[in-house]
């Protein structure tokens, strides 16, 4: 039988959070912790799959391997889910077994679902013994039940993207993220990965905690219904007529893992595009998928290749205020601009590099007066930036590093700022600002004097 | 939809009216070069082998490279080096281009692929008299190219290979504006081959080491360019194209 994986906010109430599902859960996961990391089951092991500080890893073992601002970033997490709920389930008491499918968390739903679910902010279970759901690594004001803001779960811009991918460099960033290899890091964030998939992760993690290190993440249970709810977006994508690639090298794409019954298992990209018939599971509440399975948009037509028309003249130091930097644009000839209509203007956030995420996801403005508030500012907003990943950019880490790219489509912003008088042709001012007043600051890490801040090399606009 | 138009007067002095094909199709520069380079040699050969050498032209038994170090042979070598690698700057010159400003693409893209093919063409010099040198402890240049062929199979199941690729196509922040922006074009061009020698530097070897073989450096150009585009997804077939290759000269 198919299972349905659950929005956790439908599981329970606010008084009594522990659903039998959810429950299975946390005794799943308290199994999991249980296990010595040599077992490929375990919650260590698990998780190092995703990532992992330990430079020791046991021969043969798939660690470090989660791809990340690629086009493979939801195919494989939906195979690394696929197992995981497979091992977790495995693990379960056998009458719990068949009712279990791994819950998912909508934070886009509005209150109560913007803020953590119950049963992950408290130390205890039912029967009084610790709480495996419940980490203190996480923002203070996340684990007290805060409400993420709007800004930060909208999925509003993924979800109205038209092609899964694009080429990594200056334009669309597609749904899915640009066309690569095997990418640990990849060179730029397909939509969906930059927002909300990156700034759920640093909102919830905050400075120091497991979210917010892709090396860590995976250690914290929030994740895995964090990682649902991507893929969830991803079926929602592709029903409400989005188009996955085609090509054979995307495809045909195989990637390690580890099955319940401690063997490897190998999945191709293929293997993963029909969640019921290949792997048994779907969601609640998905839209009804308009013509047969498989129709929707025509893949659309290949776009020319934008042309960079402005940058800034050196790079900017991001402080945990904020930033600020100038681009001194030269149009394209009439002629040509004309020519190209309907033409396209993105902003790249470009050349990212830093030794530590610093826990703040940062709103990027256009041309955003001094004394702007926090109205104003929404009327000023290309995107925004956490950072995600950023661990991994410099040259010395494993890969070699590959810095870090975000591009925003502001097209419509760039009208409304025109239409508004709040426009130049030939110079345009960007301000990285903390995305959000609405959470409580968190404290400056203790070491923040030795800690390098995050380092934007390149800020620029593209056209076409 | 949106257009950025220039106010009147704005940096139209100074730039070009268009940007012109190669801005959107800056690949045209090394596969113009890679064009020109092939039907050159085709052209020359078999002049420019005995140019190489150093040697006079009937004196076709001859083998060393003691012309590498004259103009001619140095030439020679700069064409040959740009049939074989220029096709792997494509991924680089795209970068650059597509990292400059519109109406310094072309140039940006020129300079890259300069400190690309200078750097590789220095490397080329520089591996030459090993291969001689294998050749003549080996026996026979056709030896040589055929161990060096077998090593370079070997070599592709080296663990760090695909970090090594990657590395190779790390982009570099590029200055906006003037000499700084050509110097780091030119810098990540030189750069990017530095960091190609661990992969690329055996299949230069194999070919410095039977330089009168077209067909061999067509071979090998098409084994290392399948190889970088498929991003060593297929390794084996590739280190069995390698390894057949050397079979065939050491038998």
């Amino acid at each position: 039988m198919t299972s349905v994986r659950r929005n956790i906010w439908h599981l329970g109430t606010a008084q009594d959070p522990w659903h039998p599902i959810t429950l299975s859960y946390a005794l799943g996961v308290r199994a999991m912790q249980q296990l010595p990391i040599t077992d490929s089951r375990s919650w260590a092991y698990q998780a190092a799959i995703h990532g992992t500080h330990q430079p020791d890893k046991p021969a043969g073992a798939p660690w470090n391997e989660c791809q990340h601002a690629t086009w493979y970033f939801l195919p494989w997490h939906r195979m690394y889910l696929f197992h995981f709920e497979n091992i977790l389930r495995s693990l379960l008491p056998t009458q719990r077994r068949a009712d279990f499918a791994l819950p998912f968390w909508d934070y886009s739903s509005g209150a109560p679902g913007n803020a953590l679910p119950v049963a992950f902010r408290v130390p205890t279970m039912p029967d009084g013994s610790p709480n495996p759901l419940f980490v203190p690594q996480r923002r203070a004001a996340v684990n007290a039940g805060a409400a993420l803001p709007d800004v930060v779960t909208s999925t509003a811009s993924a979800l109205a993207k038209t092609s899964f991918t694009a080429a990594p460099l200056g334009g669309d960033p597609g749904f899915g993220g640009p066309r690569t290899g095997f990418a640990h890091q990849g060179p730029a964030f397909g939509e969906l990965e930059a927002q909300p998939h990156g700034p759920i992760h640093v909102i919830v993690g905050g400075n120091t905690g497991l979210m917010t290190d892709p090396d860590t993440a995976a250690q914290d249970p929030i994740f895995w219904l964090h990682h649902a709810n991507i893929d969830r977006l991803w079926e929602v994508w592709t029903i409400n007529g989005g188009t996955n690639p085609v090509l054979k090298v995307w495809l045909d794409r195989s990637f390690r893992l580890r099955a319940a019954d401690r063997s490897s298992a190998r999945m191709k990209t293929r293997d993963v595009l029909d969640t019921v018939g290949g792997l048994d599971y779907t969601y609640e509440s998905l839209p009804v998928r308009a013509g047969a399975a498989g129709g929707g948009r025509t893949v659309p037509p290949k776009k020319p290749q934008p042309l960079l028309i402005g940058t800034n003249a050196d790079p900017v130091e991001v402080s945990r205020a904020g930033a600020s930097t100038s681009i001194a644009v030269t149009p394209l000839p009439e002629p040509l601009a004309a020519a190209a209509d309907p033409s396209r203007l993105y902003l790249n956030v470009a050349d990212i590099e830093g030794d530590r995420n610093p826990g703040i996801v940062y709103g990027v403005y256009l041309n955003l007066p001094a004394d702007a508030g926090s109205v104003t500012r929404a009327d000023h907003l290309a995107g925004l930036v956490s950072f995600f990943g950023i661990e991994q950019t410099g040259p010395a880490t494993r890969g070699g590093g590959h810095g870090m790219r975000y591009s925003f489509d502001v097209t419509e912003l760039v009208d409304r700022l025109r239409a508004a008088g709040a426009w130049e042709p030939d110079r345009l001012s960007v301000s990285l600002l903390p995305a959000s007043d609405e959470l409580e600051p968190e404290p400056e890490p203790v070491a923040a004097g030795a800690q390098t801040p995050v380092r934007v090399g390149t800020f620029s606009l593209y056209q076409g | 939809m949106s257009q950025v138009r220039a106010a009147p007067g704005v940096a139209r002095a100074r730039t070009p009216a268009s940007p012109g094909r190669l801005a959107r199709r800056p690949e045209a520069v090394p596969l113009a070069a890679t064009a020109f380079a092939w039907v050159a040699l085709l052209a020359i050969s078999p002049l420019g082998w005995w140019m190489l050498r150093g040697a006079d032209p009937a004196d076709v038994g001859h083998t060393g490279h003691g012309g590498v170090f004259t103009p001619s042979g140095m030439a020679m070598l700069a064409l040959m080096t740009t049939a074989m690698m220029a096709p792997l700057a494509i991924p680089g010159v795209r970068t650059v281009a597509f990292t400059s400003l519109w109406w310094r693409a072309r140039r940006a893209a020129l300079w890259f692929f300069a400190g690309f093919i200078l750097t590789w063409t220095v490397i080329a010099i520089v591996l030459a008299p090993f291969a001689e040198t294998l050749g003549g402890l080996l026996g026979a240049p056709a030896t040589a190219a055929g161990v060096v062929l077998l090593l370079c199979a070997v070599a592709e199941f080296d663990p760090r290979r695909d970090d090594l690729a990657r590395s190779c196509d790390r982009p570099i922040r590029l200055r906006a504006n003037g000499f700084d922006a050509d110097v780091d074009c030119s810098r990540f061009g030189i750069l990017s081959a530095c960091r190609g020698v661990r992969l690329c530097g055996l299949p230069m070897l194999a070919m410095l080491a039977l330089p009168s073989s077209l067909l061999l450096m067509a071979l090998i150009t098409a084994v290392s360019l399948t190889d970088r585009i498929t991003q060593s997804r297929h390794r084996v077939a590739v280190a069995a194209c390698w390894a057949a290759m050397g079979a065939v000269l050491l038998i």
